[in-house]
């Protein structure tokens, strides 16, 4: 079986992929503002933000730190630098979505919608913790 | 637990680069040098891979650092 630390490293196609990804989510953010009628500058911001980092992506240049951020550069160490960014990313939303939750408890209100976030955290924690187990 | 190596000193040897050794490895030259520098301990594949890209045995290019 081929290992994570054996598959291509770099590829055009990788560049160019996670540069469109950029783009394309800042498309649709932008979209969903026009939709709901946010002002202006709000539009000019998304485009700029996301178009910027589209850009930079793109032209970013052989730095493989920019070609690990953009995909088109993998190996094991940085799937795991990759899968911790990710794991703390995930633990600073779930915290977020407790505290308003509670906060939104205190306040006497339903603690909507965040009781709903919390707990799809909880079961895909929990799916992803006992199919891990049980591997 | 922290490993030693001597991947460095194996790679010299052989007059290559971090960036030729992790390309020959299909891994980035960071990934090389955090393996040198102690920060990153590789997985037994790739511990594998580069021991006998080497010629030597596994315990040969790695050892506990205790």
């Amino acid at each position: 079986m081929m290992s994570k630390a054996f598959r291509a490293c770099g590829s055009v196609r990788g560049r160019w992929i996670g540069s469109i990804s950029f783009a394309l989510c800042g498309l649709v953010v932008v979209v969903a503002e026009l939709i709901g009628g946010e002002p202006t500058g709000m539009v000019i911001f998304a485009v700029a933000l996301f178009g910027g980092i589209a850009v930079f992506l793109a032209v970013g240049g052989r730095s493989e730190s920019i070609r690990a951020f953009r995909g088109d550069l993998r190996d094991e160490r940085l799937d795991t630098i990759q899968l911790r960014a990710q794991a703390l990313a995930g633990q600073m939303v779930i915290l977020a979505v407790v505290v308003a939750f509670l906060v939104e408890l205190a306040l006497g209100r339903s603690g909507a919608p965040f009781d709903w976030l919390g707990a799809i955290g909880g079961v895909t924690y929990l799916g992803a913790y006992t199919y891990g187990m049980r591997r | 637990m922290k490993m030693k190596s001597r991947v460095r000193q194996l790679r010299t040897d052989q007059g290559l680069s971090q960036a030729s050794l992790g390309a020959a490895l299909s891994v980035s030259r960071q990934t090389i040098n955090s393996i040198e520098q102690g920060r990153y301990t590789p997985s037994l594949p790739l511990a594998m891979r580069l021991a006998r890209y080497f010629d030597q045995r596994v315990e040969e290019v790695f050892e506990d650092d205790e």
